[in-house]
């Protein structure tokens, strides 16, 4: 996925979907975009396409299905949620971010107990 | 664009790509609306609040277009996992739900083997028996020529008539002429009798097929002063012979008609394996003697003959060719081409193939019909089965529609089950068909054409498949369409059908009553059959059959003269009569139930002639004749060894012959003479009227006979035939025979004796193949219509069961609920079985061909057809309207 900030995060998008659905439960776009921003208390903000294009790969590869819904507001929405091998994905893919920041810390000479 | 692009664009033109676009565009708005209304709430305009969402997007377009490529693709992979998920489920769904009702389904399967395996045997009969060329090459050049009389079929022909069209005929290549006789040949210690054919030069060359060892006939073999030569068929070469590749050149003993000056054969070939015909042996048919050429030939049918059409011929041409020659012949020898016995004479030209199966096409294709009629009924039936199983499912259909199946999903599901189990019943149905082949092969009737190459072959099992596929698709959507239009998957609600619609009800209406029409028709046909084979086992054949034997004997050439003729048999039969377990034996060429070819004019001696053609037969017969037939001496007395040359010659008439010619006073004395014509013939004295026999079969209407001492006629035939009446079984007697005639000359083959009965069982089976099979057709059909009509009431009853309840409630009576439910079918039913049986009384005349004992309109057979399937249709009607009878009103009420 080609970058399209500067941000090292923005790399793992992927996994923080993923991620944010398993706490979430089932969301559709903008809740994930505000549940990331919040998450980050407002220091990450994902683009809007970057996070669709980044949904509906994630959907043809069977990480997430979407179902259409109504909204609180009464609009309808597209709801996303984890399949099965979304949940393995994001056990997956949590493990290789733990193991990737412990080398590069170790590297950097950072603490990595902190980051866990 | 390569193929793979041309089909990634056909498939992806097939998965809606708008659909995709419309998706991504509902997914945006919603992300966009709501933006700017959270934009909008915190004081922004919803201008500002708008460009400001856009620009989150970086370039929106390039965005959604990427988003509905990728939303398309996905939605193509999904929508082809969930079709092939969905066929997975159909399947899985169709095994368990066939699985849980055994009953229905091997019900189904049954009926469905029945159809599809009585059809796949006829068809494979019609295949190879009138389909097939014949095993020759370029077979379909050979044409059959022979005698037509008034336009009909060709039959056989005359030798100066061969003789005038083998020299003349321009549209011929080559042109064979071919006799079935019987030549005995000593094959190791015993003379064994074999069937031969006499041919023409050029028969080999017209088939095409020439011996693959040794050499075909040469003109010398047709000069009467050469050795005789033989050429054997391959099976007799490997029976008999032991195959031996040194064979051609070996000289065989024999004592038949081809013996002749020297008492051998010489073998000068052996035909190739597959060349078939009901001759084991060929010999030359010489053409020298003096009955070739004789003019009186011309009345005598001796030959087949077959032909080799020339290039750029067509049997047409031939046709028209044979029939100018004929007409060419008929201005010469108008005698033979008119007047009293050969009006409406021609020669015509049919091809071959046409001629060996003459007489069983029509019955073929019969048979055919009679098979397609019942898988068009097992369909027709299954439809009605679907259809009241699929009420019983309504539950099931009704919580998988709400658990979100969709019309067309349920839809696809029924069709599946009906494939699956029509497909069970395709395998069965060929397994079916298979033995019915084999069956087929055992009831057929001797002469039935090319029953050897009847089998079952690859395009009968293609073809079985497609009816299979077929009648699963037809079974699966008839139900659709017959049941509610509304839902077709049969709704919680019953209430809901009192909706039903009109058409699905006339549909319905439409199908009971095709189905009892058709059942109606086929049992009419199969009963006139069945009747008429019935009564034929009533028809006395007019002699004492139990220990009555027939013993076919081939007269040796040696004895020229009728006294050494005569000599011979009453030889022969004296040391046969001294055989222990012989209670008597004579001697006559043709038996009662053997044929009689002898029809002579009859003129009687102080009569005037009867202007109208007798059509009489006329027997020689050896002394003590009716005794040991056990015929009836009516009146006078029977033939006896008295009667010999010398003594007055005298003649006996049956009964038929008596009635017709003398009605009111006994013939007892008046005289006869045969053949006037030939001026100076004798006048023989009717000494005895005796019973009727049956000539050649139980099926013929009896005709006048005339018997006359055998030991006063000076005729002589190449064979003649030994009655023995027998204490004995004929196989026990066998040997004891054998050295009798042998003491008598030991050349001549002694078969083992017939008993008259299996020729009367022989002459039965052509009736008794045709009433079986189409018994069975038949049968099977009013099998299968009666579930169909069972099932279908059982679907209209449960559809009224608010109102068989209501009107219950009201206070009805169970007559009165059963009559009003069942009505409509009665009507369905009458209607149908009239219109069959119309139609059957149309069309039994069809079937005159096969009938001898009953007329096509016979009434019994048509009484009890309507009435046998009436009664039983109403039955099937009335077991489910009777039921619903039984419903206690409030439970068919607390359904609402």
């Amino acid at each position: 996925m080609p970058r399209k900030t500067a941000s090292a995060m923005y790399g793992n998008l992927d996994l923080i979907i993923l991620h944010t659905l398993s706490t979430s439960g089932p969301c559709h776009g903008l809740g994930i975009i505000d549940a990331i921003e919040a998450g980050s208390d407002g220091s990450m903000r994902v683009e809007d396409g970057a996070l669709y294009r980044a949904l509906h790969r994630l959907e043809s590869d069977g990480f997430l299905k979407a179902e259409w819904r109504i909204s609180d507001k009464n609009r309808k929405a597209k709801f996303y949620a984890l399949t099965a091998t979304g949940k393995t994905e994001l056990k997956r893919a949590q493990q290789e971010w733990t193991r990737h920041t412990e080398t590069v810390s170790k590297i950097l000479g950072i603490g990595w107990e902190t980051s866990r | 664009m390569s193929d793979g692009q041309r089909w990634r664009r056909l498939l992806r033109i097939t998965f809606n790509k708008g659909h995709a676009s419309e998706q991504v565009d509902d997914e945006l708005r919603f992300h966009i609306e709501s933006l700017v209304e959270r934009l909008v709430s915190q004081g922004k305009s919803e201008e500002d609040a708008r460009r400001e969402v856009m620009a989150r997007f970086g370039s929106y377009m390039k965005t959604r277009s990427s988003l509905v490529r990728a939303a398309a693709r996905h939605t193509l992979t999904t929508s082809r996992h969930r079709y092939l998920d969905g066929a997975r489920q159909d399947l899985r769904l169709s095994l368990r739900s066939c699985l849980k009702h055994p009953g229905f389904s091997g019900l189904v399967v049954l009926i469905l083997a029945l159809g599809i395996g009585a059809c796949s045997a006829l068809f494979s009969v019609v295949d190879s028996v009138l389909l097939n060329p014949l095993p020759f090459p370029e077979s379909k050049r050979l044409v059959h020529i022979g005698t037509t009389r008034h336009g009909g079929t060709p039959g056989d022909f005359t030798t100066p008539e061969f003789r005038e069209l083998h020299a003349n005929a321009k549209t011929l290549e080559s042109y064979a002429a071919y006799r079935y006789t019987e030549i005995s040949l000593r094959v190791g210690q015993e003379p064994g009798l074999y069937s031969a054919a006499a041919i023409t030069k050029d028969y080999f060359d017209v088939f095409g097929i020439h011996p693959f060892l040794g050499r075909a006939f040469v003109e010398e073999d047709f000069d009467n002063t050469g050795a005789p030569t033989v050429i054997l068929s391959f099976g007799i070469w490997q029976q008999q012979f032991g195959a031996d590749p040194d064979i051609v050149g070996t000289a065989i003993a024999t004592a038949g008609r081809y013996a002749e000056d020297t008492p051998s054969v010489t073998i000068v070939g052996v035909m190739p394996r597959g060349f078939t015909s009901p001759a084991n042996i060929w010999v030359p048919e010489r053409m020298t003697g003096t009955w070739w050429e004789e003019e009186y030939m011309f009345t005598n049918w001796t030959h087949w003959t077959a032909a080799r059409l020339a290039d750029d011929y067509e049997v047409e041409d031939a046709n028209a060719e044979v029939e100018t020659i004929a007409a060419t012949l008929a201005a010469t020898y108008p005698q033979y081409y008119g007047g009293r016995y050969y009006e409406g004479r021609s020669i015509g030209a049919v091809p071959l193939l046409d001629h060996v199966v003459l007489g069983y096409r029509s019955s073929i294709w019969l048979l055919f019909g009679a098979a397609c009629l019942l898988l068009f009924l097992a369909i027709a039936s299954l439809s009605g089965m679907y259809l009241a199983r699929a009420l019983d499912r309504r539950q099931e259909i009704a919580v998988r529609s709400a658990l979100g199946a969709g019309r067309g999903r349920i839809g696809r599901q029924l069709v599946t089950e009906a494939i699956l189990t029509s497909l069970i019943g395709s395998v069965l149905g060929t397994l079916l068909a298979a033995g019915g082949v084999q069956a087929f092969r055992l009831l057929a009737p001797a002469g039935f054409p090319r029953l050897d190459s009847v089998s079952l072959d690859l395009s009968t099992v293609v073809f079985a498949c497609i009816l299979a596929l077929l009648s699963g698709l037809l079974c699966g959507v008839v139900p659709l369409v017959l049941g509610d239009r509304t839902t077709p998957a049969f709704p919680l609600h019953s209430g809901t059908r009192a909706s039903d619609g009109a058409r699905a009800t006339r549909l319905r209406g439409i199908l009971i009553g095709a189905q009892v029409a058709l059942t109606t028709y086929l049992l009419v046909g199969a009963g006139l059959l069945a009747n008429n084979f019935w009564r034929l086992q009533d028809v006395h054949p007019g002699v004492q059959t139990e220990g009555l034997l027939v013993m076919p004997i081939q007269i040796p050439d040696r004895h020229e003269t009728a006294e050494e003729y005569t000599g011979f048999l009453v030889d022969v039969v004296r040391r046969v009569n001294a055989v222990p377990g012989v209670v008597s034996a004579s001697w006559t060429p043709d038996p009662p139930m053997y044929g009689g070819w002898w029809h002579p004019e009859v003129v009687l001696g102080g009569m005037a002639r009867d202007d109208e053609p007798v059509n009489l037969r006329a027997h020689p017969v050896g002394p003590d004749f009716f005794q040991i037939m056990g015929i009836p001496i009516l009146d006078g007395r029977g033939i006896s060894e008295e009667d010999a040359s010398g003594n007055r010659l005298i003649a006996v008439v049956d009964e038929i012959f008596a009635r017709r010619f003398f009605p009111s006073r006994s013939p007892l004395g008046a005289r006869l003479r045969f053949d006037p014509e030939d001026g100076a013939s004798p006048w023989h004295t009717i000494v005895g009227v005796v019973g009727s026999t049956r000539i050649r079969s139980l099926a013929e209407e009896p005709m006048p006979q005339v018997y006359v001492p055998a030991l006063q006629r000076t005729q002589t035939y190449a064979q003649s035939r030994i009655v023995i009446r027998s204490a004995l079984p004929a196989t026990n007697l066998a040997p004891m025979l054998q050295d009798a005639v042998w003491q008598a000359d030991p050349n001549v083959p002694v078969p083992i004796p017939e008993n008259i009965e299996e020729r009367i069982s022989a002459d039965m089976r052509d009736p008794r193949f045709h009433a079986v099979l189409l018994g069975f057709f038949s049968l099977s059909a009013a099998a299968v219509t009666l579930s169909g009509i069972y099932g279908l009431m059982s679907y209209v009853v449960t559809g009224r069961t608010r109102e068989i309840g209501i009107r219950s409630a009201l206070g009805a009576g169970a007559i009165h609920v059963l009559w009003t439910v069942s009505r409509p079918s009665f009507v369905l039913i009458f209607v149908g079985l009239a219109a069959g049986i119309a139609a059957a009384a149309g069309t039994s005349r069809l079937l005159g061909a096969l009938l001898f004992a009953i007329t096509p309109l016979d009434v019994p057979t048509f009484g009890f057809v309507a009435g046998g399937l009436g009664l039983t249709a109403l039955f099937a009607c009335l077991v489910p309207a009777w039921r619903a009878t039984r419903i206690e009103p409030t439970e068919t009420l607390r359904w609402e």
